[in-house]
């Protein structure tokens, strides 16, 4: 039978989930399988690299518990790819500024004490944990999160797996998405970008063929302190967020996690990264993407569907 | 996408899981390799030669090509060939003179020849299925040898499982050299192995079965058998000897049958960042050879973390390894004592049909050690390898001195490129 | 111990009872180091040496080949 677009919601990482298939709706055993290995990948990647989780292998990291041990195949690559990352953004873009959420309290609209942040500043550095490609060691008082990446990468194992099985399909984990293949009739997906300050609205659709998106925001979690806004990325040279920076960018990427690190990386950075302009350095690197200002003026390479 | 956005595609990409190999798909690259190897035979004893001096044993140059291309998605070609030119002097047979007491070789006089071989094979690739066909042709100034195959392989039980199958058939010519003299009954009485040989040919066929299993992620294990029957000329042309008026020096039977079976072990060490390789290769056959070969070899990584290196995609991999090799002799070698002869008959009676002294249907044992190293260079590969291979009856449990076993170094260095 | 890890390999195959690798899982095994001939040439002149300078041919695949053999 001609496919139809089956979609299923759910939650997981920490937010609203949505798999939009193109499947055959005569084959319901197969389909209802084949999102029970969506859902089942999704909860192996949480149960091993979520902070919530006490048994996860990255609460087990943190407990010191893997110091000088070789880490897993998948657990290297991700770390060698945020390794990776740290160096192209000039050391913004840090898997160890997790701790700093115990100064940063998101529900009230207090900046957090200066000691205290400065307290938590020396247990802050990617390159304290000694990385070697196999194993690191965790110093007292540090810890790694994954948050950056797991995500993204979870939307690219999910496209994986549909690939794999030549399903057409859009995977979305709560903004960022991956795509398997074109729809049906070779269209492409339409995503619509949050508008930054009116939220509730789209700033723009654009087309999706095959590969990743992902975007960052200052509005997804911000407190407001004397009419300036501090969103939830923060630096780890400064323990703020960045200043002057982007108030959005959403980017295209052959894979979800790449998008989704240039993204962070553009917003952490500020109004400058390796001394040029964030612009300047989003059009060397010659990636498709689209943002918006402090001044809410959009610029990029994507093209919009207004 | 600049060089930028490149290099962090590929650390993406090496994170296992990102790429989706689900279907046995054909090779998406195309790549040539070339391999330039020497090999040289220690001189044998001068102690053991029945001309009192040592002889500059057998070197070979060996240049290899090989050439692989997708042609679709499905369908891909492979083209290999070699050059190879030899000389130097061989042993042609070994006896115990009259008045002696130990074991001689009488070596042929230094020869020089050339081998040339073409072989041309094209795979069609499925999802969970290939199948392959081939075609061999080897050229050298006294043989000329062709073959063909067809193989393939189905993988079953979530691919976990590859069973494999195949045959193959050759015809080989043989043309021995010093020109043959059509009806001349001087080289029919003098050497009347060469001219006995000339326009005889052999033919063989084989069929052979695999299956391999993957046990988990680091580690698969293989086993196959195989069945191999020749008939024709099996002789070796060379081993004219005058030890006496019809006294043969090597008259092989005219059929030979083989069977062979292989089990084999790769396991990949983490930690260790290194593949460990196992080889077992039991073969026996119709002339009471049987034979045991052991092959385990380590490959070691190593791709330092510096800038230079991950930028340029520097890698390199170091694999010792050991072969070692027994077998038992066939039921018609003999090395004959011409002390013995007793009415002008040098071998025992059950010899008197087929009969060889080459050392290499004796009762012996060989050691190989061998290392490589590997380097690679962006799309680049430079293969360097040495071998040390010394063959003696003691590593096979055999008290007898055989003087014409081999002892060699061979060194190889080469060229990978992928486009 | 040969025989041993024979039966051990043919008894695998045959209860095939080892849980399924998923696809995402193979990247080692698909390393060039874990291949069963990592270098297609280097193992097409062993054989071709071998066999000049031993009595055993092959090891599970095609038959044929030229001589060289002296």
């Amino acid at each position: 039978m001609t496919p139809v677009l089956l979609k299923r919601r759910f939650k997981a990482m920490g937010g609203p989930c949505e798999l939009n298939l193109w499947l055959d709706p005569g084959e319901p055993v197969a389909n209802q399988a084949l999102f029970s290995q969506l859902e089942s990948e999704l909860g192996r990647l949480e149960a091993k690299y979520s902070r919530f989780q006490s048994h996860s292998l990255l609460s087990q990291i943190n407990r010191g518990e893997w110091n000088n041990r070789a880490l897993d195949a998948e657990t290297c690559g991700l770390l060698n790819y945020i390794d990776h990352c740290f160096e192209l953004s000039c050391k913004l873009f840090d898997p160890t500024v997790g701790i700093l959420r115990r100064v940063w309290d998101y529900s009230r609209s207090e900046l957090p004490d200066p000691v205290a942040l400065g307290r938590l500043m020396p247990s802050i550095g990617w390159p304290k944990l000694a990385w070697t490609g196999h194993h690191l060691r965790l110093l007292p008082g540090m810890e790694l999160d994954f948050g950056g990446v797991v995500k993204e990468f979870a939307v690219d194992r999910l496209v994986v797996i549909l690939k794999q099985q030549g399903v057409s399909g859009l995977v979305n984990l709560a903004g960022d998405i991956g795509t398997s293949a074109l729809q049906p009739g070779d269209r492409p997906w339409q995503v619509a970008m949050r508008h930054p300050r009116h939220t509730q609205t789209a700033l723009a659709t654009l087309d999706l063929a095959i590969g990743g998106l992902a975007g960052s925001g200052d509005y997804e979690r911000f407190i407001t302190v004397a009419g300036r806004r501090y969103s939830h990325l923060l630096r780890p040279d400064t323990g703020f967020p960045p200043v002057d920076g982007l108030a959005a960018i959403t980017v295209l990427a052959d894979s979800c996690l790449m998008a989704g690190s240039v993204a962070t990386i553009a917003m952490l950075a500020g109004p400058t990264l390796a001394e040029q302009t964030v612009q300047a350095w989003l059009d060397e690197i010659n990636i498709p993407y689209l943002a918006v200002d402090q001044t809410l003026n959009v610029f990029g390479s994507i093209k919009v569907n207004g | 996408m600049n060089q930028k956005l490149k290099l962090l595609a590929q650390s993406a990409f090496a994170i296992p899981g990102m790429i989706a190999t689900a279907h046995a798909a054909g090779p998406a690259a195309t790549e040539a390799a070339y391999r330039y190897s020497y090999y040289s035979e220690d001189d044998s004893p001068a102690a053991r030669d029945d001309s009192g001096g040592a002889q500059d044993r057998y070197k070979i140059q060996v240049h290899q090509f090989h050439l692989l291309t997708p042609l679709t998605d499905k369908l891909a070609l492979t083209v290999e060939g070699s050059y190879e030119t030899m000389a130097g002097a061989s042993p042609v047979y070994t006896y115990v003179p009259a008045g002696e007491d130990t074991v001689y070789t009488h070596f042929s006089g230094a020869s020089q020849e050339q081998r040339y071989d073409l072989n041309v094979s094209g795979r069609v690739y499925g999802s969970t299925s290939d199948l392959g066909v081939g075609a061999y042709v080897s050229v050298e100034r006294d043989y000329l040898a062709v073959s063909g195959s067809v193989d393939g392989s189905i993988a079953l039980n979530d691919q976990m499982t590859t069973v494999s199958g195949g045959v193959s058939g050759g015809y080989d010519l043989i043309e021995p050299t010093s020109a043959y003299e059509a009806g001349s009954t001087a080289q029919a009485a003098n050497e009347p192995a060469r001219f006995g040989a000339s326009g005889q040919s052999k033919w063989q066929v084989s069929v052979f079965e695999g299956v391999g299993q993957i046990i988990d992620m680091n580690t698969a294990v293989q086993a196959n058998l195989a069945f191999t029957y020749k008939n024709g000329y099996l002789s070796d042309p060379y081993r004219d000897c005058p030890h006496a008026e019809n006294v043969p020096c090597d008259i092989r039977p005219s059929t030979r049958a083989i069977g062979i079976l292989g089990l084999g072990l790769r396991k990949f060490l983490p930690s260790l960042n290194g593949a460990l390789h196992a080889d077992y290769r039991l073969f026996v056959d119709t002339w009471d050879v049987a034979s045991h070969t052991v092959d385990v070899d380590y490959y070691q990584n190593w791709a330092p973390n510096w800038r230079l290196f991950t930028a340029n995609d520097i890698k390199f991999q170091l694999s010792p390894g050991i072969r070692y090799y027994l077998q038992s002799s066939g039921y018609f070698y003999e090395v004959p004592d011409l002390n013995d002869s007793i009415g002008g008959q040098v071998y025992n009676t059950d010899t008197s049909r087929y009969y060889s002294s080459d050392p290499r249907l004796a009762q012996y044992g060989a050691i190989a050690l061998k290392t490589r190293l590997r380097v690679d260079f962006r799309q680049f590969s430079w293969v360097g390898a040495l071998e040390r291979y010394v063959a003696n009856p003691e590593f096979g449990f055999n008290s007898s001195e055989i003087p014409g076993l081999p002892t060699f170094w061979r060194f190889t260095t080469g060229l990978d490129y992928r486009f | 111990m040969i025989m041993k890890s024979a039966v051990l390999v043919l008894s695998l195959l045959i209860l095939s009872g080892c849980s399924t690798v998923s696809p995402w899982q193979r990247g080692t095994l698909a390393k060039p180091e874990m291949r069963w001939s990592p270098d297609v040439l280097e193992s097409t002149l062993d054989g071709h040496i071998y066999f000049a300078k031993e009595a055993s041919s092959g090891g599970g695949s095609a038959a044929g080949g030229g001589c060289g053999c002296n």
